[in-house]
């Protein structure tokens, strides 16, 4: 299943609809959905503000696979190249005044998939990831 | 549904009720609602995300914001109702150990009155 979005943060609750019909269709647990949605907020709000600069106007495209028990997510934008698997891993401990706010996001996206690789292709960021659904 | 708040009084405690999902796309309202309550001087805050689907970094981000704006202002913020995989979640960034979290509204409204009268 394919879909194409325009990069605003309010065009992620797209790719969330786009998942509520990718599970139907194949019928996929709750927490597999749930993950997909979350993986996708990340990177979409990611690619939006780190990768396009928060400029509204460019096309990002997001394919869902299954094949054989594993989803496959692809997600191709343009912008800077803009390696999200480099992201350092957050710092999560100390106080509640001292917790930084920011930083979480790519390390739910590690833990909620299998595989995470970027390519840069051309003026492309593209990625690719994986989770294997539970038997 | 994408996310609803709902508003209660538990033991003279605000309580948000948070049902649906919190992302990027809703984060922003939940934290401007909860900044809301801060600023009017409630001394405690109660949510309740037992009907939260899930929790994206843009939630968290806006539960964090919220709980520090409220220990600047003498406000604590109290989360209950977080189980499955919204609690793995919490741990998987140990917001757990950052939040005080307990089961249920009259706990929290309890622990809140204890708090303020100390």
């Amino acid at each position: 299943m394919h879909l194409a979005i325009d990069s605003r943060l309010p065009e992620i609750e797209r790719a969330t609809n786009l998942v509520l019909a990718f599970r139907e269709r194949h019928g996929l647990p709750e927490r597999d959905a749930d993950a997909l949605c979350i993986v996708l907020d990340e990177l979409l709000s990611n690619a939006i503000r780190h990768g396009l600069g928060g400029a509204p106007g460019h096309e990002i495209r997001v394919a869902l696979g299954f094949v054989e028990g594993e989803i496959t997510i692809e997600i191709e934008s343009g912008g800077v190249a803009y390696d999200p698997t480099l992201a350092p891993a957050p710092v999560l401990g100390g106080t509640l005044a001292e917790r930084k706010p920011g930083g979480i996001g790519i390390a739910f996206v590690r833990n909620l998939t299998d595989s995470f690789e970027y390519r840069r292709e051309g003026e492309t960021n593209r990625l690719i990831l994986r989770r294997k659904v539970a038997a | 549904m994408a996310m609803e708040i709902t508003q209660a009084d538990q033991g003279g405690i605000p309580a948000l009720s948070v049902s649906g999902r919190i992302d990027s796309t809703t984060a922003g309202s939940l934290q401007e609602r909860l900044s809301e309550l801060v600023r009017a001087g409630s001394r405690g805050l109660i949510v309740d995300l037992k009907q939260v689907a899930y929790v994206s970094s843009a939630g968290f981000r806006a539960l964090l914001i919220a709980a520090q704006l409220g220990e600047s202002s003498r406000c604590t913020l109290v989360l209950c109702g977080i189980a499955g995989e919204v609690r793995r979640m919490f741990e998987m960034g140990a917001f757990d150990q950052v939040f005080t979290i307990l089961a249920t509204r009259e706990e929290c409204a309890a622990h809140l009155a204890g708090t303020t009268a100390a």
